[in-house]
């Protein structure tokens, strides 16, 4: 089961809120997958471009992006 | 890149275009050796000493195994792969996985490897001629096979790793689906190579 948020706080005037908000699917990613994921996103989605950025092979990148996607349904 | 990296899994940094073209070069380079050496390749996991072997037999031969490795290795990544494997990043890694072929054949180039095998033949099979052999021939045979077996065993495990790598499969279905394509492979590249080759 995923966590929740239960306070949100505003870090400007201190603004607390508290209630019950689900935390979004991204966030229940290693801090390593999440920096892939935007790696990618700023990569336009080129798995070729990634692999040429981070000097590893083409099918190493697209392994994490498939690991990367079965953690993400297995959390859904 | 680490020496273990290097050495058992290329694969994280090199697939693709890349190790295809490196990979042939090796198996050019190991057919040159084996054209000199008197070494068939007849067969994805053969290395026998034999004769006439031309620079032209022997890059066909060396052709033959990795094209059938290869060939088999996509079909079954087609069938067990959830991802979307490539034939380049297939072929690629086979390729340069038979890199310690090189090693292997490179070792075969001793001196007197084929006069084993005759006084081998003639001792045991009593056939051919009266093969004299010193103590010094019996090690520099022993360590080539013994080279040439680590060298074989070495190629397996890095075709296997460039399967896993290239196809994205690992466990009981990876090692099933990868000896049967090896299984396969050899007897379809023995088949051609001595209906066409030899």
């Amino acid at each position: 089961m995923r966590m929740k948020v239960k306070k949100l706080v505003c870090p400007q005037c201190d603004t607390e809120v508290e209630g019950l908000y689900n935390l979004s699917l991204l966030s229940s990613l290693t801090p390593d997958d999440q920096s892939f994921i935007v790696d990618f996103v700023k990569a336009s989605g080129s798995l070729k471009e990634m692999a040429s950025q981070m000097k590893l092979s083409y099918p190493t990148i697209r392994n994490q992006l498939d690991e990367i996607i079965e953690r993400l349904q297995k959390s859904k | 890149m680490t020496t273990s990296e290097l050495l058992f899994n290329p694969y994280k940094r090199y697939a693709g275009l890349t190790s295809l073209a490196a990979g042939l070069i090796i198996i050019s380079l190991t057919a040159l050796i084996t054209s000199f050496g008197e070494t068939h390749l007849d067969g994805v996991i053969d290395l026998h000493i034999g004769s006439g072997v031309t620079f032209q037999m022997a890059i066909a031969e060396g052709l033959i195994d990795f094209v059938s490795m290869g060939l088999f290795l996509f079909i079954a990544s087609l069938i067990v792969s959830g991802s979307h494997p490539r034939a380049i990043d297939i072929f690629g890694t086979q390729a340069l996985a038979r890199a310690p072929f090189l090693l292997a054949a490179l070792v075969n180039l001793l001196p007197k490897q084929d006069q084993v095998i005759k006084y081998v033949e003639y001792k045991y099979l009593h056939s051919g001629d009266v093969v004299e052999l010193g103590s010094m021939d019996i090690v520099v045979f022993a360590f080539a096979m013994l080279v040439t077996l680590l060298c074989l065993v070495w190629m397996v495990a890095l075709m296997y790793k460039a399967y896993a790598v290239s196809a994205n499969v690992s466990g009981a279905k990876a090692v099933v689906s990868f000896v049967a394509a090896l299984i396969l492979a050899e007897t379809v590249s023995k088949y051609l190579i001595s209906s066409f080759i030899l």
